[in-house]
């Protein structure tokens, strides 16, 4: 069912172009003054190639979670551009885009919240397949138990309601869900945070086992670098709506370009106590600006050690500094290997 | 499917709701089986007018000389009626109108909230007595005035439970499936709106049951001879000072029976409260 549909390896399977998204505000008074709209993302582009996953990370409002959804048309993005599979998604009538949600599927973050509570976990499982009229009664019956096993459920488990079952089963049963259709593209949304840690290991192993075995091109989104680590190809960090670092997996964690990766590295704790104590973690102070007063220039800036007055005057844009590594910022730290040498020049 | 169904541990609780829950099974009984309980025919003249209660007739006789108690027995029936079909109406088109709205917001949302504000603007009573006038007095027009009149509470209701459930992630989900709109309303949204709606709809029996007697009492609901509560108040009050139980008989009964859906309508809505506003978001 789930056929790759892209052949062409080098083409991606999704392509995001400058893509925002502004919610409107409330006007609080007749004259009207502030914000018409709040920007949650701004400008986000970025590409995953088919079987990539590719972990989105930021700080709770930092437009992670509307990111993913913009990209499913839920809602639809303010401005810029998605395809998929070389589908313009804006192009796409109501009817077209609920057609192609069947390659398309998401995983949310609250497991009990985000199904129907009046619906048995059977019900919940088989309700997509139902939505896109895939086989008969008897088809569907056993396409359930098939994804109840894929997941880790028991079969005879589908006559049970959600409530019954813990928040890890029942975010098996998201799975599940979203796996009925055979879709190619997921969106994860937080699919772990609700969870306990013991049991956040155990649905991440299952996505990793499960992204290989059905090939799936899996948007990962995650408030914590320690948990994408495993499941990553590649990982972008976000603030205010913003890309600020995007990078191989592996680079990332080794080498931190971007000053606010390099302090949310330093947040993950250390598997050796030795090497725990001995580094200085850098603590970050305040809080994030609220997306309706952005700061000028970097978003960052008010927050950073580095900050320079270049970085009040103009936004750094996301550029390359490595083959591996794109940042966004005027002083990005030195990569990891290299001596501390020059700072590299500003643009 | 519901663990412990709220209602009834509600009604563990309070012996006013049981008291008040047997006293409504007794009401409906009587509605039910009226016409067989009752010892004569409601609408033939049997004896002197304005008979005291005796053994003959429970109750005493009415103004022309018909049994009171057959009469009270036969209204119950009809205030019934009047109250259940009207209170339909109301929930269905108020149900589906402020579905509509909360649901397509925009245009739809602002020409039927609008429009909902208009027939709020009136009272109860006066907006029935418009209908009345345009269709003509009668039972079913009646039902139908008074059923017209409670549409904008109910679609007021049902479009803030809406645009709440709107925002919850199950409905979110239902989308990202691909689920058409009439789905996501269908299976998603209506059965989570009903037990609010279903509290309201027993408060608004009540108000059914008064604004019937008010119409009847007027002459523009159920006509005579067919007896009604209303009506019976009518009649009876010419009689005040000398028979007061001819009016007072019908008005207890309409009292007690509003006085006791309203008990029911708080002991459900209390029941289902914590469920649907509490911090914890369990399936209810």
């Amino acid at each position: 069912m789930t056929g790759s549909h892209t052949d062409d390896a080098s083409r991606p399977l999704l392509e995001v172009e400058d893509l925002s998204v502004e919610f409107p505000l409330p006007r609080t008074s007749l004259r009207n003054r502030g914000p018409r709209a709040l920007r949650a993302v701004s400008d986000v582009s970025f590409t995953m190639r088919q079987g990539e996953t590719l972990s989105i990370v930021g700080e709770s409002g930092s437009g992670k979670s509307t990111t993913g959804r913009a990209i499913l048309r839920l809602p639809p993005p303010t401005s810029g551009s998605v395809r998929f599979d070389g589908i313009e998604m804006s192009s796409l009538a109501p009817r077209q885009v609920r057609d192609l949600r069947r390659r398309m599927q998401m995983i949310f973050q609250d497991p009990l919240a985000s199904v129907n509570g009046r619906m048995s976990v059977g019900d919940i499982i088989e309700e997509p397949l139902i939505i896109h009229g895939l086989g008969r009664a008897a088809e569907r019956r056993a396409r359930i138990v098939e994804l109840m096993e894929l997941v880790g459920l028991k079969p005879g488990w589908q006559g049970r309601y959600p409530h019954e079952f813990s928040g890890g089963q029942l975010q098996r049963v998201g799975i599940a869900r979203a796996l009925a259709v055979g879709p190619d593209f997921i969106v994860a949304d937080e699919p772990v945070s609700a969870l306990d840690v013991s049991v956040q290991a155990q649905v991440i192993n299952l996505l990793a086992r499960l992204k290989q075995e059905l090939k799936l091109t899996l948007l990962f989104i995650a408030h914590d670098l320690s948990v994408v680590r495993q499941l990553s190809d590649r990982v972008a960090v976000v603030y205010l709506g913003r890309i600020i670092e995007i990078a191989e997996c592996d680079t990332l964690y080794a080498s931190p370009r971007h000053p606010y990766t390099k302090a949310l590295l330093s947040a993950v704790p250390l598997p050796d106590p030795k090497a725990e104590a001995a580094r200085t973690p850098i603590l970050l102070e305040g809080e994030m600006p609220s997306p309706l007063s952005p700061p000028s220039g970097c978003p960052f800036r008010t927050r950073c050690w580095k900050a320079q007055p270049l970085c009040a005057a103009e936004r750094p844009p996301l550029a390359p500094v490595s083959p591996q590594t794109e940042v966004a910022c005027h002083f990005p730290e030195p990569a990891a290997d290299t001596v501390p040498a020059g700072q590299l020049q500003p643009q | 499917m519901m663990t412990a169904n709220p209602f009834f541990s509600e009604l563990r609780r309070s012996w006013i709701t049981q008291a008040a829950l047997v006293i409504a099974v007794l009401y409906t009984l009587v509605a039910l089986f009226g016409p067989w309980i009752a010892p004569y025919d409601p609408t033939r003249i049997l004896s002197m007018p304005r008979q005291d209660p005796s053994a003959q007739f429970w109750l005493g006789t009415d103004e022309i000389g018909r049994d009171v108690l057959s009469r009270l027995l036969y209204g119950t029936r009809i205030a019934y009626v009047v109250a259940i079909v009207a209170t339909g109406i109301g929930l269905v088109f108020g149900a589906l109108l402020g579905l509509i709205a909360a649901f397509f917001s925009g245009y739809a949302d602002s020409i039927i909230m609008r429009l909902m504000d208009i027939l709020l603007a009136f009272p109860g009573l006066l907006l029935a007595l418009a209908i009345i006038t345009i269709l003509g007095p009668g039972l079913g027009n009646a039902m139908i005035a008074i059923g017209v009149g409670s549409i904008p509470e109910f679609a007021r209701l049902m479009r803030g439970e809406v645009l709440g459930l709107m925002n919850r992630d199950h409905v979110l989900a239902a989308r990202s499936m691909g689920a058409g709109n009439l789905r996501i309303m269908g299976k998603h949204l209506v059965p989570f709106a009903l037990a609010t709606m279903l509290v309201y709809s027993t408060a608004q029996l009540a108000r059914a049951v008064l604004t019937e007697a008010g119409l009847s009492y007027l002459g523009l609901g159920v006509q005579p001879p067919t007896p009604s509560w209303g009506g019976m108040i009518a009649t009876g009050q010419q009689h005040l000072t000398t028979t007061p139980l001819l009016a007072l008989i019908p008005g207890a009964a309409i009292m007690g029976l509003i006085f006791v859906l309203n008990i029911l309508g708080d002991s459900l809505r209390d029941a289902l409260d914590p469920h649907q506003r509490g911090l914890s978001r369990k399936p209810s």
